[in-house]
C-alpha cells in the first residue's frame, strides 16, 4: 500500500490524503461523498456530551409523552395503542431514511421508545393465553428491532433497536420462568458479538448500509452483553436458578483461548508461550467455572481493549472489578476459606507479572 | 431558556483559535472504506497501521499495569479478609495496632523518595482509607454511641491534609466523597428533614472543590483530572437541580436553592465557553431543562393535566434538541474541522498543539 494514487483526485483534508497517499494504485475512493459525511461526522455525535444528552432529553420526553397518553385514555383501547406504536415506529424509520436533522434525533428517540411501549402494552389482552401472548409480543418486538436496524438509518435509532431485539430475546426467560434456559440467550448474544468485532474489516468493506449500521449494532450488542451477564452477576445464585450457566463458562473459555492464539500468531509468540497462556486462561475459568460472569467479564476486557474501543475498555474494567467483587461475595466458604483463595491468587498474579517483566528485560537485552 | 441563550451565542459568539490536530481514527477508516474499493485485508491492515488495534508494545503495556494492580488489589483483600475471619478473637490492642501499623508503612511508603511517583500516591490513598479503618475499629471497641456524621466528619478531618497537599486525583476523590457522606448524614441524623438544604450546601462544597481543581489543573496541567472534574461537576449539578425541582415542587424552600443554583449554572456555562467545553454546556443546559420543565409543570398543574403533559413533552424534545444544535454549531465553531477533544476509541487522542 504505497504510492500515489492517479485514479482518484487528491482531497484536500489531510487524513484523507494520508490515507489516498498509503493506498495502493487500485485504491479508488469517492471522493466528494467521503468529504461530505467526513463533514457531517464533525457535526453529528462526535461528543459523547451529546449523545448522553440525546438519550436523556429523549428518555424524559417518553415518559412525558408516555404520560399524555396516559392522560388522554388511550390505555382504554388496546387497538389504539397497538395502532399509534406502530405509526409511531413506521413514521420513525421512515423520517431517519428522509431526513437526516440533528434537531429531529431527540423526537426520534420519544417517539420510537414511546412506540415500542405502546406496541408492547398493547399486547396484553389479545385474547391468547398467556404465555402466547407474552411470546407473540417478544416476538414481534424483536422483528420490530430487526426491521428497524434494517430499514432504519442514524446511530441512536439502530442502538435503541438492538437493545429492543436483544431485551426482547432476554424476556423470554422471565417470562417463562426459565432461569435454567439464561444460558442460552447469553451465548447466542455472546457468539453474535464476537463475530461482529472480529469481521469488522470484513463487514466494513461488505456493503455501505451494513458499514453504516455497525456502530450502532456493535454498541447495543455489547451492551446487551454486558447487561446479560450482569443479570447472572446480580442475582448470586450458583447453583439454584443457573444450572446451566457452566455453557456459558465453556463458552468463554473458548473464545479467550481463541482470542489468546490469534494474537499470539499475530504478534509471532512462540507455541510454548501461547501454551502457558492457555494453561492460565483455563485455571483461570476453572477457578470461577460456576460463576461464568467473571470470565465474560475478562472477554469482554480483552476485546475492548485489543480492538481499541475505549469507551467499552472502561466499561469493561468497571464490570470486571464487580463482577470478582461479586464472586468473592458469593463463594460460599469461611472467610478464612476466602482469604486464602484471594491471597494466592494475588500472590500467582504478581508471579505471573515478575516473570513477564524479566522476559521482557531478556527480550530487550536481546 | 439556556438553549435559546446558547443558540444565540451559539450563532454569534467569539471565534476560537485552539484548534486540536487530529488523527486518523476508526470513524475516518468506517468512512473511507464506506466510499472507497478497499478490501477487508486492507481495512483491517488500516486498522493496524493507525493504531486502532492494539499492537504488541500497547499489550506489553496493559499487562504491565494490569498484573500488578489486580495481584496488589486481591493480595491485600485476602490479608483484610484473614484479619476479619479472626476478628473476634483478637486483642483490642492488637486490633488498633494492626491497623495503626498499616497507616504508619503506608505513610513510609508515601514519602520515600526511591519509590515511583504512582506508588506513593496509592499509598497515600491507602493510608487515607486505613484510617477509616482504625476509627471503625476504635467505635467497634469502646462503642463511643457517636453519630455516623461524627464517624466521617472525624475521618475528613484526619485526612484532610493529605487530599490537600497530595496532587493526586484518586485521593481527592476520597476526600470529597467522605465530605458529601458527612453533610449528608448531618442533615439525615440532625436536622431531618433538610434534604433540599442538604443538597444546597453539597452544591457550594462540589463547586469549591470543583473550582479548586480547575484553578489547580490550569497551574499544573499534569494536574488536570478530567475524570475527578467531570465526576465533581456531575454531582454539583445533580444536586442543585434536585434541590431547584424539590423548590420548584414546593418540597422544600427553593428560594436559597436557586439563589445558589443560578449564579453557579451560569458560573458553569461562562466557564464551558471560556475553555470551549462541550461537557459543562451540555450539563448546565440539561439542568436547565428539568428545572424549566418542572417550573412548566407546577404552573400548569391546577389546569388540564393532559395539555400540561404535552406542553412539558415538547418542551423537553424541542429545548434539548436545540440545546444540541447549538453545542454543535458551538463545537464547529471552537474546532472547525478538527477532532474534538474528550476522543471515545483509540486513535482519536489528540494532540493539543496550537495551530
Amino acid at each position: 500500500m504505497s504510492g500515489e494514487n492517479p485514479s482518484t483526485p487528491q482531497s484536500h483534508d489531510p487524513l484523507l490524503m494520508e490515507i489516498q497517499a498509503a493506498a495502493g494504485s487500485d485504491f479508488v475512493l469517492d471522493l466528494q461523498a467521503a468529504q461530505e459525511e467526513l463533514e457531517e461526522s464533525h457535526a453529528l455525535f462526535s461528543h459523547l456530551p451529546i449523545k448522553v444528552l440525546s438519550i436523556l432529553g429523549g428518555l424524559l420526553g417518553t415518559i412525558t409523552f408516555l404520560a399524555f397518553l396516559g392522560l388522554s385514555g388511550i390505555w382504554k383501547s388496546q387497538f389504539s395503542m397497538g395502532f399509534l406504536g406502530v405509526l409511531f415506529i413506521a413514521a420513525v424509520v421512515a423520517f431517519s431514511r428522509a431526513a437526516k436533522n440533528i434537531l429531529l434525533d431527540t423526537s426520534m428517540i420519544t417517539l420510537y421508545v414511546a412506540g415500542c411501549a405502546l406496541l408492547a402494552v398493547s399486547f396484553e389482552s389479545l385474547g391468547f393465553n398467556d404465555k402466547g401472548n407474552a411470546d407473540l409480543r417478544l416476538i414481534v418486538m424483536m422483528a420490530v428491532g430487526a426491521l428497524t436496524v434494517a430499514f432504519g438509518e442514524g446511530f441512536m435509532l439502530q442502538l435503541f433497536a438492538v437493545l429492543i431485539f436483544n431485551g426482547s430475546l432476554f424476556c423470554f426467560i422471565p417470562e417463562h420462568h426459565a432461569y435454567g434456559g439464561l444460558f442460552l440467550p447469553v451465548i447466542v448474544i455472546g457468539i453474535a458479538l464476537l463475530l461482529l468485532i472480529a469481521s469488522e474489516a470484513k463487514i466494513l468493506s461488505s456493503d455501505p448500509k451494513i458499514n453504516h449500521a455497525y456502530k450502532a449494532v456493535q454498541t447495543g450488542f455489547f451492551l446487551s452483553y454486558a447487561g446479560g451477564l450482569l443479570a447472572t452477576a446480580c442475582d448470586g445464585h450458583f447453583d439454584l436458578y443457573y444450572g446451566n450457566m457452566w455453557m456459558v463458562s465453556l463458552f468463554h473459555l473458548s473464545a479467550i483461548l481463541i482470542l489468546a492464539y490469534g494474537l499470539t500468531q499475530r504478534f509471532d509468540v512462540p507455541m510454548e508461550r501461547f501454551a502457558i497462556i492457555a494453561l492460565a486462561c483455563v485455571i483461570f475459568v476453572a477457578a470461577t467455572f460456576f460463576a461464568p460472569y467473571v470470565s465474560g467479564g475478562l472477554l469482554l476486557l480483552m476485546l475492548s481493549f485489543h480492538y481499541g474501543r475505549r469507551t467499552q475498555t472502561g466499561i469493561s474494567i468497571v464490570l470486571l472489578i464487580y463482577f470478582v467483587g461479586q464472586y468473592y461475595y458469593d463463594l460460599r466458604c469461611t472467610l478464612l476459606v476466602k482469604s486464602g483463595i484471594l491471597f494466592l491468587s494475588g500472590i500467582l498474579l504478581m508471579g505471573v507479572w515478575l516473570i513477564f517483566q524479566s522476559q521482557l528485560k531478556a527480550h530487550e537485552e536481546v | 431558556m439556556t438553549a435559546i441563550l446558547l443558540f444565540f451565542v451559539g450563532s454569534h459568539g467569539p471565534q476560537y483559535t485552539n484548534m486540536v490536530k487530529r488523527k486518523i481514527n476508526r470513524e475516518l477508516i468506517h468512512i473511507v472504506s464506506r466510499h472507497s474499493n478497499w478490501s477487508p485485508d486492507e481495512v483491517e491492515a488500516a486498522f493496524d497501521k493507525y493504531g486502532i488495534y492494539a499492537g504488541p508494545t500497547l499489550w506489553q503495556r496493559f499487562l504491565y499495569l494490569l498484573l500488578p494492580a489486580a495481584g496488589a488489589a486481591l493480595t491485600v483483600s485476602g490479608i483484610i479478609f484473614f484479619f476479619a475471619y479472626n476478628w473476634a478473637s483478637m486483642h483490642k490492642f492488637f486490633k488498633l495496632g494492626l491497623v495503626g501499623t498499616g497507616i504508619i508503612a503506608c505513610v513510609i511508603l508515601s514519602i520515600l523518595p526511591c519509590i515511583p511517583e504512582l506508588i506513593r500516591s496509592i499509598s497515600l490513598a491507602a493510608a487515607a482509607i486505613l484510617v477509616g479503618g482504625l476509627f471503625a475499629v476504635f467505635g467497634q471497641i469502646y462503642q463511643t454511641g457517636s453519630d455516623s456524621y461524627d464517624f466521617f466528619m472525624g475521618w475528613s478531618l484526619f485526612v484532610a491534609i493529605w487530599v490537600l497537599i497530595s496532587g493526586f486525583p484518586p485521593l481527592w476523590l476520597i476526600g470529597v466523597a467522605l465530605i458529601n457522606t458527612t453533610v449528608y448524614l448531618y442533615f439525615e441524623q440532625i436536622v431531618k428533614g433538610w434534604d433540599g438544604q442538604a443538597f444546597d450546601i453539597l452544591f457550594v462544597i462540589n463547586l469549591t472543590a470543583l473550582i479548586a481543581a480547575e484553578i489547580r489543573g490550569a497551574d499544573d496541567p499534569d494536574l488536570h483530572a478530567g475524570w475527578f472534574v467531570k465526576t465533581v461537576a456531575l454531582t454539583a449539578v445533580f444536586q442543585i437541580t434536585s434541590a431547584m425541582v424539590s423548590g420548584v415542587f414546593g418540597h422544600e424552600d427553593g428560594a436559597i436553592a436557586f439563589v445558589l443554583g443560578l449564579p453557579g449554572l451560569s458560573l458553569g456555562l461562562w466557564y464551558g465557553m471560556r475553555t470551549q467545553s462541550i461537557f459543562y454546556i451540555s450539563a448546565v443546559g440539561f439542568s436547565a431543562i428539568v428545572v424549566v420543565a418542572s417550573m412548566i409543570a407546577e404552573a400548569l398543574k391546577s389546569g388540564d393535566p393532559i395539555f400540561m403533559s404535552l406542553l412539558v413533552c415538547v418542551f423537553v424534545v424541542g429545548s434539548t434538541s436545540l440545546l444540541i444544535r447549538t453545542l454543535i454549531q458551538l463545537g464547529k465553531q471552537w474546532h472547525g474541522n478538527t477532532e474534538p477533544n474528550g476522543p471515545d476509541e483509540r486513535g482519536e487522542s489528540v494532540d493539543t498543539t496550537e495551530s
